[in-house]
């Protein structure tokens, strides 16, 4: 009998461990040609754990910048609630968001299971936009 | 003058888009400069790229002074590590400022001012689909393009994209001049004496030094960041053309003198349907006989688009729609380790991926019919170029081999028009026929790959390998596709234009490899 427990107890873990493969994925179409994606700039996602908790009664928003220091360099400010030190931010991506990620994480469901629902974490992922609308100034000597 | 804004990660885990085994790694930094400033100064207008031009020759004098290796990266789409260095990694994805028929007047030669309203001036990072979507809704197309549209326009053009517009030829054939960041942050226009595009003046404007020089426009043009850090193309848009899909699932038999002649009159395809632009053969490898159906014609026929007429609709995808698809994805990773299910499985998914439109109904835009493709997840492929009058021996060659070692990959013909860059792996005259083998980085892929290239070479079959794809990393294999000379020209232009520091600066391992850094 403590074998059988133990065999299905393994099993569930597995199973809700096997959740954080789930994955939600969200693209804009092109502005000008919607049978294509929005370009994306796909080397720099932006990512972060968030946290919705008491069964869905707290919902977190999550606001990124960068924070732009004066030699050019860049932070990003994933939390700006927690980072006020910075003096100059403009908005995580220069071209708007072009795709984003909701995955579970492999702990998201056993911890739901454990908490009750109280909390359910997912880890958000953002890809930039790289889309251009061309430069109509004239360029070069007048 | 403000700083151009970089973002930059340490230390950071780069990998491909494709997640290739084997292709990247820990790169010392890895910089995203963007046309942004660092304080609140707005874009100029016909500037708009300046900061990110600034941002380019700040990461070559820091590279410089950290003696690191620098290499910039476009869309990461190539299968190898030809992008790849692990100092400094460059992340041009940012960099999309273009325009199209805006140099002014005294910025263009008057030869070619009758072109001037199609001409681009693209930035490094500016991707395919901007470009298509963009020109396309002013009456202009890009002169052709690879299967699909997520690469960027500096990285297409320096691994030798192409798709199968036998009478164009690449994308890299249509560029009349390029801009480049070299050694100390110093940046040129570098184009043809024989067919130059912007005037001295233009160069004055834009702060760069004008070299207009055959040899080293030759040597630059398809040389996978080599001579620096391209950081804009300028080249020539078409009129807005259209394509009529017509596409047939046949015996090998029925297309072999087909594929051969690169004459499809006898196909019973589509009649007057105007000139084919893109002819392009997929075959099962492994079905071959009588009544198999293992073959695939798709050809797509230009069609004039008169001005003012409105653009097909778009089929979205989801929904039912006869768009190009990258056969990267062709076969399941379980026929690796099921070599018997290949030949089925490859025949399901070929089915699939062209399916039979002989009817000619669907007609597109360049950029509806070459458009989004999708990340394969551990793909692979190897692409060769044979001249057209020795695709029979190569054939043979890779037949020879597929009898023997099954693996999971169709093999995918197309014709493109011979090009003048020193490296073009399409250099065969009049036609190079590229014989491309996409499916799953396995075992099996990689001891066919090596099984092609014996045959090859015991057949004497003339063969370039696809700068973006897998190849032999060595310096006999590409003296042997490209000859002493053109290799030796290509290393001289290189030579004359960088210093040595200059030389080791923009090489990476895979140039070492390959005799091209020196």
């Amino acid at each position: 009998m403590s074998a059988k427990l133990a065999r299905s107890s393994a099993c569930v873990c597995i199973l809700s461990l096997l959740s954080g493969c789930f994955s939600y994925v969200l693209n804009d179409r092109n502005k000008l040609d919607a049978s294509s994606h929005v370009p994306i700039d796909e080397h720099s996602p932006i990512s972060t754990v968030a946290w919705s908790t008491i069964w869905g009664g707290s919902i977190p928003v999550w606001e990124p910048l960068r924070c732009i220091h004066e030699d050019g360099s860049v932070h990003r400010v994933l939390d700006a609630e927690k980072d006020h030190s910075c003096k100059v931010n403009k908005p995580i991506c220069g071209s708007g968001i072009g795709r984003t990620e909701v995955s579970l994480l492999a702990y998201s469901v056993p911890l739901a299971i454990v908490t009750l629902g109280l909390a359910m974490p997912a880890e958000i992922t953002l890809y930039c936009s790289t889309a251009s609308e061309p430069d109509t100034e004239l360029q070069g000597p007048q | 003058m403000p700083k151009p804004l970089i973002e930059i990660e340490q230390n950071r885990d780069w990998r491909n888009w494709h997640d290739t085994d084997g292709v990247g790694g820990v790169v010392q930094q890895f910089l995203t400069p963007t046309n942004e400033w660092a304080d609140t100064t707005a874009p100029v207008p016909g500037k708009s790229f300046a900061a990110g031009l600034e941002g380019l020759c700040e990461i070559v004098r820091r590279a410089e002074a950290a003696n690191v290796r620098l290499r910039a990266l476009g869309s990461g789409w190539s299968l190898n590590s030809v992008g790849f260095v692990d100092g400094y990694l460059v992340n041009t994805s940012r960099l999309t400022s273009w325009s199209v028929g805006s140099l002014s007047t005294k910025s263009i030669v008057p030869e070619l001012a009758g072109i001037a309203k199609r001409v681009v001036y693209a930035q490094c990072g500016t991707p395919i689909t901007t470009l298509n979507s963009g020109l396309e809704a002013r009456g202009l197309a890009l002169p052709t393009s690879g299967a699909s549209n997520g690469q960027t326009i500096a990285g297409a053009i320096s691994t030798g994209t192409h798709g199968s517009a036998h009478r164009v030829g690449s994308l890299h054939d249509r560029v009349l001049a390029l801009h480049i960041v070299a050694e100390h942050g110093k940046h040129y226009i570098i184009q043809p004496a024989r067919k130059p595009i912007v005037t001295q003046a233009y160069c004055t404007w834009l702060g760069a030094e004008l070299r207009q020089d055959d040899a080293l426009f030759d040597a630059a043009l398809v040389s996978f960041g080599s001579f620096g850090i391209v950081h804009a193309v300028i080249f020539e848009a078409s009129p807005l053309y259209l394509l009529r899909l017509c596409a047939k699932q046949l015996d090998f038999e029925d297309i072999v003198r087909a594929a051969l002649s690169h004459d499809i009159s006898k196909l019973g395809l589509l009649q007057d349907a105007g000139e084919p632009y893109h002819i392009e053969f997929v075959i099962n490898p492994y079905l071959r006989g009588k009544g198999h159906k293992g073959a695939f014609v798709r050809v797509y026929y230009e069609q004039a688009h008169k001005e003012g007429d409105a653009l097909p609709v778009p089929a979205l995808a989801g929904a039912t729609s006869m768009r190009g698809r990258d056969l990267v994805g062709a076969i399941a990773i379980g026929s690796e380790v099921l070599p018997d299910v290949i030949p089925s499985t490859l025949q399901s998914q070929l089915v699939g991926i062209v399916p039979s439109a002989e009817d000619g109904a669907f007609i597109g835009t360049p950029g509806q019919c070459f458009s989004d493709s999708l990340r394969t997840g551990g793909g692979t492929s190897l692409e060769l170029g044979v001249p057209l009058e020795r695709l029979s021996d190569a054939l043979a060659a890779v037949f020879a081999v597929t009898d023997k070692h099954v693996f999971g990959a169709p093999v995918a013909l197309r014709y493109v028009r011979s090009s003048q860059a020193l490296l073009a792996f399409t250099h065969f005259a009049p036609i190079t026929c590229t014989i491309e083998f996409p499916g799953i980085d396995a075992p099996r892929s990689r001891e066919a790959h090596k099984l092609l290239e014996a045959e090859l070479t015991k057949r004497a079959v003339p063969h370039t390998y696809h700068w973006g794809q897998v190849m032999p990393l060595n310096s006999k294999v590409v003296r042997a596709g490209f000859g002493d000379a053109r290799v030796d020209a290509w290393l001289a232009a290189r030579r004359g234009f960088l210093s040595p520091a200059g030389r080791k600066l923009f090489s990476n391992d895979m140039l070492d490899a390959l005799g091209l850094s020196v």
